[in-house]
This record gives C-alpha cells, sequence and structure tokens, in this order.
C-alpha cells in the first residue's frame, strides 16, 4: 500500500481515481477478521461525490466505533446501545470530511475501550491478520486490522491506557497517541475522561502526522482542548538535531528477549544516525498499573452511570423505574464492562475513597513528576511497546488481572497526558513487534521525526498481501 | 482487605445482578481489590495535590448563544417518546428502593 500523498499523486495524474480507490479497499475487508462493526459503503461512495480539496482528499478512513458519525450506529461493541444512531458528528469526523477524507466504517472494540484484545465485543473478537488464532490487540483492534488487512489507508481509534498503540504493535503499524488536549474529544464517547485520547494507526510516520494536522486544535466543544498551534507534523524531512532519546531500565524488565532484541535493533539504527542514548530511571513504572486501573476504573464507573435505556440504547421494561434501569444495565453490558463499574463505584465509596481513589491521584502525579525530571535530561524515552507478540485468542478472556500486563509499558503516558508513538521494530516468527517512543507534551513532530528515521533505516517488510 | 459488598456496589452501581452473575463477579472483585492494594506501598506524603497534571487550560468557548439539536433529533433514539417527552416507569408513590 502506498502513502497518503502517493496516492493524492496517482489521482492527480490520472492513474487511479478515488473510487478505485475505494474499491479495492472495501474489496480487501476480510468478514472472518472481524474488524469491522458496520461498514459504511453507501456513506463512503457518496462522500466521494462531495468529497472536497484537502489533506486527505479521497483517502478511505476506518472509524474506531466509539466515535460519532451523524447517522451511523455508534455500538461501542455493546448491546447497552443498541439501536443508538447518534444525531451529531465527532469533531474529527467533521475535520475529516472537510479534508476530503471518506469513511469505511466503524471498527469493532473492546466494549468500551476497556479491554487490550478486542475480543469482549458483543459483536465478536477481531483477529490478527496475521495469524488469526491470536488477538490483534486492543481496544482498537478493528482499527488496526482495518489498515493491516488494506480495507483502509488509515484509522482512528481511542487510547486510555494503551488502546490504540498495543494493536499497531501487534498489527505492524504506527499508532499515535497525542497529548492529551491536543485532539478534540467532543463526540468521542467518554471511558476515562481523563485519560481519554483520540489517536490514529497508519501505515508510516507521514501518513499519521497528515491526519493529526487534520484533527488537531482547539475546539470550543472541549474544554480541554488546546490552544497551542497545530505544527506541520507531516513535514518529517528536516530532523531534529542533538537528540539524547533516554531508556528507562524499568521498562525492559519482564519483557521477552526477542522483544528485547528487536528495540535494541532500532536503538543501534537511530545511533548510526547520531542519535545517543542515556540510561534512565522511573522507579514508578511498577506501580502503573493499579494506579491506572483505580483512575480508569473510578472514571467508567462515573462515565456509564448514563446508560440507562431511557433517552437511547437497550431499553428493558422493567416493573418500576430503578428496576427498568438495572434490567438494561445487565442486560446491557458484558462481564468485564460489569466488574470496572463496579470497582469504579467501590474506590469512590466514602469509605474506600481516600485509600484508593485519592491516592491512586497522588501517584499519578509521582509518574508525572518523574517522567518531567527524566525529560530535562533526554529529548524522549524509547522503549518496547508490548512485553511480548500478540497473544492466542482466549488465552486471558476471563483473567481480569493478566488483561491488564501490557498496559505496564503504555498506560503511564494516559497518567500524566504526554504523547507516545508505536512503530514497528521486526517481526517475531510471523507476528510483528513495536517499539514506543514516549515524549514531552506537544512533542509529536519530534517523535514522528524519529519514526521516519527508523523507517528510512530500517523499514518494515512485514506489510501483508505486499502492501 | 476491605470486604466488598457485592449487593450493595450493584444496588449503588444500579446494575441487577442475576444471582451466578454475582457468585463470579464477587470472586473477581475481590482479587482486582488485592490487585490495585498495590497503591498502598507508595509514599506520598510530600506529593502536591494541587499541581497540574495536563499541559491545557480548561478554555471556556464565547458565552453566546448557539443552534442545539431540534428536538426531533434528540427523541429519534428513545424507544416510548410522547410528545416532546421521554417516557419512563411512574415513580411517585412507589417504593423502589
Amino acid at each position: 500500500m502506498k502513502t497518503i500523498l502517493e496516492y493524492q499523486e496517482k489521482f492527480r495524474k490520472g492513474e487511479i481515481s478515488p473510487l478505485d480507490l475505494l474499491s479495492s479497499c472495501l474489496e480487501r475487508i476480510d468478514p472472518s477478521l472481524n474488524a469491522y462493526i458496520t461498514v459504511t459503503e453507501e456513506l463512503a461512495r457518496k462522500g466521494l461525490e462531495k468529497s472536497t480539496e484537502g489533506k486527505l482528499k479521497g483517502i478511505p478512513v476506518a472509524i474506531k466505533d466509539n466515535i460519532n458519525i451523524k447517522g451511523v450506529p455508534t455500538t461501542c461493541a455493546s448491546n447497552v446501545l443498541k439501536g443508538f444512531i447518534p444525531p451529531y458528528s465527532a469533531t474529527v469526523i467533521e475535520r475529516i470530511e472537510k479534508s476530503g477524507g471518506i469513511f469505511t466504517g466503524k471498527t469493532n472494540l473492546d466494549e468500551f475501550g476497556m479491554g487490550s484484545s478486542t475480543e469482549r465485543s458483543y459483536y465478536g473478537p477481531s483477529k490478527n491478520p496475521f495469524d488469526p488464532t491470536k488477538v490483534p490487540g486492543g481496544s482498537s483492534g478493528g482499527s488496526a486490522v482495518a489498515v493491516a488487512m488494506g480495507s483502509a489507508v488509515i484509522s482512528l481509534g481511542s487510547d486510555t491506557g494503551g488502546s490504540v498503540r498495543q494493536p499497531a504493535s501487534y498489527c505492524g503499524l504506527v499508532g499515535l497517541k497525542p497529548t492529551y488536549g491536543r485532539v478534540s474529544r467532543y463526540g468521542l464517547v467518554a471511558f476515562g475522561s481523563s485519560l481519554d485520547q483520540i489517536g490514529i494507526i497508519g501505515r508510516n510516520a507521514e501518513d499519521v502526522g497528515i491526519m493529526l494536522e487534520v484533527i488537531a486544535g482547539y475546539d470550543p466543544k472541549d474544554s480541554t482542548s488546546s490552544e497551542k498551534e497545530v505544527e506541520n507534523y507531516s513535514d518529517l524531512s528536516k530532523p531534529f538535531k542533538n537528540i539524547k532519546i533516554g531508556l528507562p531500565e524499568e521498562y525492559f524488565k519482564q519483557i521477552n528477549t526477542e522483544v528485547h532484541s528487536s528495540v535494541m535493533k532500532i536503538k543501534k539504527a537511530l545511533e548510526k544516525e547520531g542519535i545517543s542514548f542515556k540510561s534512565v530511571s522511573l522507579p514508578t513504572t511498577d506501580y502503573i498499573i493499579p494506579t491506572y486501573q483505580v483512575i480508569s476504573y473510578a472514571e467508567a464507573s462515573s462515565n456509564l452511570a448514563r446508560y440507562d435505556g431511557v433517552r437511547y440504547g437497550l431499553w428493558a421494561n422493567g416493573e418500576n423505574f430503578r428496576d427498568t434501569i438495572r434490567k438494561a444495565r445487565d442486560e446491557g453490558f458484558l462481564p468485564e464492562v460489569k466488574r470496572r463499574i463496579l470497582v469504579g463505584t467501590f474506590v469512590l465509596s466514602s469509605e474506600a475513597i481516600a485509600e484508593y481513589y485519592e491516592r491512586a491521584d497522588l501517584i499519578r502525579r509521582l509518574i508525572t513528576r518523574e517522567f518531567n525530571e527524566v525529560f530535562k535530561e533526554v529529548d524522549c524515552l524509547l522503549t518496547p511497546a508490548t512485553p511480548t507478540p500478540a497473544f492466542p485468542i482466549g488465552e486471558r478472556t476471563d483473567d481480569p488481572i493478566r488483561m491488564h500486563v501490557p498496559d505496564r509499558l503504555t498506560a503511564g503516558a494516559n497518567l500524566s497526558g504526554i504523547p507516545a508513538v508505536v512503530a514497528p521494530a521486526g517481526m517475531i516468527g510471523k507476528l510483528p513487534i513495536g517499539y514506543q517512543l514516549i515524549g514531552k507534551h506537544f512533542d509529536e513532530k519530534k517523535l514522528l521525526s524519529i519514526v521516519r528515521l527508523v523507517e528510512e533505516n530500517v523499514p518494515f517488510k512485514g506489510f501483508l498481501n505486499g502492501f | 482487605m476491605k470486604e466488598i459488598d457485592i449487593k450493595h456496589l450493584s444496588r449503588l452501581a444500579n446494575i441487577d445482578l442475576e444471582k451466578d452473575e454475582e457468585k463470579i463477579l464477587q470472586k473477581d472483585l475481590d482479587k482486582i481489590i488485592k490487585h490495585i492494594k498495590k497503591i498502598q506501598e507508595v509514599n506520598v506524603d510530600s506529593t502536591p495535590s494541587d499541581s497540574h497534571l495536563h499541559a491545557v487550560n480548561l478554555l471556556l468557548r464565547e458565552d453566546k448563544t448557539e443552534r442545539t439539536l431540534p428536538v426531533k433529533e434528540v427523541l429519534s433514539n428513545t424507544q416510548n417518546p410522547v410528545k416532546n417527552h421521554f417516557t419512563v416507569n411512574r415513580i411517585v408513590n412507589e417504593n423502589d428502593s
């Protein structure tokens, strides 16, 4: 598959039309991989008719099914949103439309983004295109599979604890979680509001940069979005000078040895380009998972209190008002979401809030302080993206703790609101594996420039179907 | 470890659990609480709680009237709209706790 700019060059030269590209993308949808909950072929064809000139002119984009497109069902992979058709679009959707992008469909996820494998979906698990017996990662697994199998050039996901980056690692793609506030969350269904950020999954740093230019920037409808200027994120031709990258020792513990050596290969390639490395320490790393669990579960229990079937979604006809709501929620949510709502309710209860939620909030500040200290010495951090390649479907579904294991490497960036990008480091057997760069607030361009440098020096050869 | 009273929690969270489900979730919850208890090991005495976590300040939009969604669209997803209203079961004079 080509880059966005290469496709657009072909459009200009008349070698292929946007319709040709859309048709070939739609043909590549493999239903057995279950990447899409809703394919929006008609919407895409209509979109082509009115596609305006812009940075995404004629480019097929897949959207995670927790981001609203007006008139298309948003399910969040949950039965509780049965029949819900949003009457408005998310800000990111409006911006993509204005830039000429078209939508191939809404992609599968773990219900409300709660999972690391896209198995916990009311619509069934998505499968890894490199090996269908393995998970594609999650929770934005559908968005990763959609791009990996070639049904979309680029996709949007959401990242609360690693949900864009971990599937990018398992599917050989570039996944960016921008700085908290860089991209408007208006129209993204909330899971953990202080952690959620819309992210991008693409095949290369330049494409991801183009999409970031389109969707980033202040939105009056999201008071946490930033007014900071939107940079030219796709111009990655001039690398930054005198870059120093930190290697946090705690991030290299408890990981597969082949993952370790893959990341070291990336380090070597960057050293050849004149980038220097320094070993650093982030001692609170071991507390990232429990801290993330407490905060995200607490926020989820509050955010998901709105689902009662009265204004939208699953209506359960109970004997009385309370019964109606409780029934809808019991029938509507899958077990993992119930678990998180219940634990979230517990950590916010008067008897437990000081011991759990308030303490986790303080630890979050410690984690942030450690990142800030380290960033006084280095520009960004290089780490593995995941401890192992994709794991077998079914291996962790019933274990509420084990499913969180990959979050140890990714959720720190969410707790601190800093940007992080995952990109391919190579293959382990037939499965791809990624490396991760974690940067300072609003340093997306620097991170993408380094990914670009890696792409030039260690090109990833694992793309499927010769793409 | 704090005892988790799953019946109380499910009432607070408005989730009506089946008996079997309650049993399984009780086990899971005990396991999760045991795991998150790890945060008690961290010394947070000197951590300021008033520091800003994120690099953004809350920016409110201009205080001017904007067009809102038409009532018809707002009601388009409800099962039982009556005129311009959502409907729910009768609440008054009802002991539903």
